[in-house]
């Protein structure tokens, strides 16, 4: 029987293994300019004179003897015979410090070519690479790529092809030693990159080179983040996705153009309670689709775009290093900030994305503020739109939030027990992203979210009708009364904080048709959006939360973000009562 | 006389000056976070950021290392 023959690349985080894999394979993989993307392998088929081949791709490995939880899935990976070729992947500037893993590969005896990625990059740094030397002094192929522009990948592609075919006696042995340990394998790493590389020109002292230094300096860093805040999340998500997007495909095309043609279909309808279903104001057209396609997925996909643009840019790292010590007041560190910032696109993503955090107690603390606080794109981006007129209860609004997260953070922080990490981070250099890149990225993001996020809509739209029918909304309504009129709240927003459970955008999206029709005073609208903001998950981010935490911790967070969402609601109304702020 | 140079830890460097790494002093599971970013016994930082955490340049990349950890790379500076 003839085994299968699968190509692995492996190599250090960051080296643009995935961008490789998507050029020499028919399958996608998320590519992105921060360390340590792929968490999982990647499949997919290489072809090569109509013969076909699996090609996998790693998560980024540093050495054979693993440290973290992605590097055991490499070794494991390679330790299985399965490997009919090995595809190392350095970058090019950094090739002393990535060849000691090429040693460890060339003792595991199994075939293995070399690439040297991002030339372009290292050609920008002055440097010039013998490649031709490297081949001789490893003695196995050496392939020179700057694959995010596609140069080299052609040859590339030769090169594994023939080597694949190649007999075993007809392969050139590689100059294989066994070192005692790492240091050894490093020293020689050193001595042999020093014999390849050369700085004949001076480095070119580019524009990213620059910006670079300014993103990570403390001061001016803040003031760079301050723009992209501003210019990214606020004017591109809030005010162009969230406002001008949504009011033209919710406005113009799906409120004055596709409604009517449904409602003129559905006129033959006789059954009252398909007519409920499909008509009713949580029916199927009014709330399912219309918020999903119309309202929530222009907001999200603006996010996603925006995000994609942080990521590719290696502005992200940065960011990271920045807020180290702001996060460390939370029980976090530094390298939280992409499940948190990811939380302001879609919290569910989010809370996916803790599983890199290192202990379960960094986890817990960010998935329960995600929970909590942390507003989705399709939440804050209406909670913006229907406070933009009125910047007092806007501030009040955010100064609230923020407060209630850096005070529960706190508090976590020193309740929860269980150590600090340290930080520790690569900062990528600063690269200007390629569109094809952001949109296949965004386009795969949009995608997921979809599949994992569209049924639930419909879902919702369905439980509302029978909740209706049964008469079982409306005892869940009177048992909601209660609390609303403690804080101030007029009965009406019951259905909405129900809503608010099952999509979180949904509820801030039922409080803007309030606010149209002019039903609540600066106040109570203060009030409401902050115990919105603050109020359960969506019911996908808290099947996630159950699944990431399990469902002792799962419920536990369910009751404090209860508690604190009406908490707070009371508190501020009291306060807005006694300080005339609006 | 001539200065014999100590080993001192990395956060009592200057900001701009650079040092060979003497040793790492900590248990294994840190010393693998500073191995993977290819701090070793050595090597040659230069501290390019002492806030808010330390920034190194390690031949032609950063990296980001926080104060704790810093104090844990012994350096002699040159």
């Amino acid at each position: 029987m003839q085994k299968e023959k699968t190509i692995f690349l492996v190599g250090r985080p960051n080296v643009g293994k995935s961008v490789i894999f998507n050029q020499i394979s028919d399958s996608y993989a998320v590519v992105s300019n921060y360390p340590g993307t792929t968490v999982d392998i990647s499949t997919g088929k290489f072809k090569y004179n109509k013969e076909t081949f699996t090609v996998k791709d790693t998560p980024g490995a540093y050495s054979l003897t693993p440290f973290s939880e992605e590097e055991k899935v490499t070794v494991t990976l390679l330790k299985e015979k399965g490997a009919a070729l090995v595809v190392q992947v350095v970058e090019a500037k950094n090739l002393d410090k990535m060849l000691s893993l090429t040693f460890q590969l060339m003792e595991t005896g199994h075939p293995l070519i070399l690439v040297v990625n991002m030339m372009d990059e290292a050609a920008k740094a002055g440097l010039v690479l013998d490649l031709k030397t490297l081949e001789e002094k490893l003695n196995i192929p050496v392939v020179g790529t700057a694959a995010a522009r596609g140069t080299g990948i052609n040859e590339l592609k030769k090169v594994i092809g023939r080597e694949l075919n190649a007999k075993k006696k007809d392969r050139k042995k590689s100059n294989s030693r066994s070192f005692t340990g790492e240091l050894e394998r490093q020293r020689e790493a050193k001595k042999i990159a020093k014999e390849v590389m050369s700085s004949p020109k001076r480095a070119e002292v580019s524009f990213a080179y620059k910006l670079s230094f300014l993103t990570m300096h403390p001061l001016w860093g803040l003031f760079f983040l301050g723009l992209v805040l501003y210019y990214g999340l606020y004017k591109f998500v809030g005010v162009f996705g969230a406002g001008v997007l949504v009011d033209f495909i919710d406005g113009n095309l799906y409120q004055e153009m596709f409604m009517p043609l449904l409602t003129r279909l559905g006129q033959g309808i006789t059954l009252p309670w398909l007519k409920q279903l499909l008509y009713a104001d949580y029916g199927l057209f009014n709330l399912g689709l219309r918020y999903s396609m119309a309202v929530v997925l222009p907001i999200v996909t603006s996010f996603f775009l925006f995000f994609s643009l942080l990521e590719d840019s290696g502005y992200l790292p940065r960011l990271a290093m920045l807020l180290d010590k702001l996060f460390k007041t939370f029980g976090l560190n530094g390298r939280s900030v992409i499940p948190l910032i990811l939380g302001l696109g879609c919290g569910t993503m989010a809370v996916m994305s803790t599983r890199t955090l290192e202990t379960s107690r960094e986890r817990f603390i960010a998935v329960l503020l995600l929970a909590l606080g942390i507003p989705c794109s399709a939440q804050l981006g209406l909670i913006l739109s229907i406070l933009a007129g009125q910047p007092r209860a806007l501030a009040v609004w955010g100064f609230s939030l923020v407060l209630i997260l850096a005070a529960v953070g706190f508090l976590c922080n020193k309740i929860l027990p269980g150590y600090h990490p340290e930080f520790y981070m690569e900062i990528p250099p600063l690269r200007l992203p390629h569109l094809t890149g952001l949109l296949k990225k965004t386009y795969a993001r949009i995608k997921w979210y979809m599949k994992e996020v569209f049924p639930l809509f419909l879902l919702v739209s369905i439980i509302m009708w029978v909740g209706n029918m049964s008469g079982v909304l409306d005892r869940v309504i009177l048992m909601l009364l209660p609390p609303l009129a403690a804080m101030g709240l007029p009965g009406e927003l019951a259905p909405i904080f129900i809503l608010g459970f099952f999509r979180r955008d949904y509820g801030a999206a039922g409080l803007y048709d309030l606010v149209k029709e002019g039903l609540l005073s600066g106040p109570q609208l203060v009030v409401a959006s902050l115990t919105l903001s603050l109020f359960l998950p969506c019911i996908a981010q808290f099947i996630m939360v159950v699944k990431e935490q399990g469902p002792v911790r799962g419920a536990l967070i369910l009751v404090s973000v209860i508690f604190t969402a009406f908490g707070a609601g009371y508190m501020v109304n009291r306060v807005l009562t006694i300080l005339p702020l609006l | 006389m001539r200065k014999i140079k100590t080993a001192v830890p990395l956060t009592d460097l200057k900001k701009g000056s650079t040092g060979t790494v003497k040793e790492i002093n900590a248990g294994w599971d840190r010393k693998r976070k500073l191995f993977t970013l290819g701090i070793f016994p050595g090597e040659q930082v230069t501290l390019v950021q002492k806030n808010p955490v330390l920034l190194l340049k390690l031949g032609y990349s950063f990296v980001a290392v926080d104060h704790s950890l810093g104090k844990t790379i012994k350096v002699i500076e040159i």
